[in-house]
């Protein structure tokens, strides 16, 4: 009987040894999945941050649009250059996420390159 | 590990008794499922990276043709200085992919880029590189 419940003692020990490894593992992949979501949504918003940036003159309404498109529970920062702009223009928008949020700071950064449109000749 | 095929018999020697050999063998069981639950944790991480991956670089190939149907449309319009096969090839560059194939008409474009995936276990499954089509037509004011 002695014998029976050293065994079981010992079989508790080995998976309370193994259950935090199990629960990291598991945390790790959950937050992995976080990352590869925000590193989508990233190179989403430079899209969308470089296709308004080809049609419209002014840098405030491309990080109006970007910040929009995140939501409010993610940090932005958008970098576009040049800083003038014509027809013809190659434009590159970058964009720098951060979600405050998460237990591990990562950003993530998106980029997308857009040709400028005629209407950014216009007044 | 002590296996037990037979019913115990009191004084039976150096025979293990079948409780304890139970109780071994249940902590191996219980062992050897917690190092299974962990293999398929590890696998299914590098299964989320690699996906991550892949799907990262279909949205860089997805925005590459999109912004280079958009270019080579808007250089055939006045007051453009390139072709529209040039423009739409530097604006696929830019985004990291190569222009494959342009049909690049006054009107409507459509344009072929692809992106290589530098990635040697998508690599072993034959994925290399990842293609994406665009399309844009210009509509007037």
């Amino acid at each position: 009987m002695r014998t029976r419940t050293g065994q079981g003692g010992s079989l508790s020990l080995e998976m309370a040894m193994a259950l935090p490894v199990l629960a990291l593992c598991a945390v790790v992949l959950l937050q992995g999945v976080g990352v590869a979501r925000d590193a989508l949504l990233a190179q989403e918003l430079a899209r969308l941050g470089a296709r308004v940036a080809a049609t419209s003159p002014s840098d405030a309404a491309v990080r109006d649009a970007v910040a929009r498109a995140a939501g409010p529970d993610v940090d932005v920062a958008v970098a576009i250059s040049p800083p003038v702009r014509g027809h013809g223009t190659t434009i590159r928008v970058r964009v720098d996420l951060h979600r405050p949020d998460r237990p591990i700071d990562v950003r993530l950064r998106g980029s997308a390159v857009a040709h400028g449109e005629p209407q950014l000749e216009r007044p | 590990m002590t296996r037990v095929t037979g019913p115990w018999v009191p004084g039976g020697g150096s025979m293990a008794r079948p409780d304890v050999a139970r109780q071994q063998e249940e902590g191996a069981a219980a062992l050897a499922s917690v190092g299974v639950l962990l293999v398929v944790l590890v696998l299914a991480l590098v299964a989320v990276v690699e996906a991550a991956v892949l799907l990262r670089v279909a949205g860089v190939a997805a925005t590459a043709a999109d912004q280079a149907a958009l270019a080579a449309v808007t250089a055939t319009q006045p007051g453009s200085a390139v072709s529209a096969h040039a423009a739409a090839s530097r604006v696929a560059r830019g985004n990291g992919a190569e222009l494959t194939s342009c049909d690049c008409g006054p009107q409507q474009a459509t344009v072929t880029v692809e992106v290589p995936v530098d990635r040697w276990l998508l690599g072993q499954i034959g994925i290399d590189r990842v293609r994406a089509t665009g399309q844009a037509r210009l509509v007037p004011p």
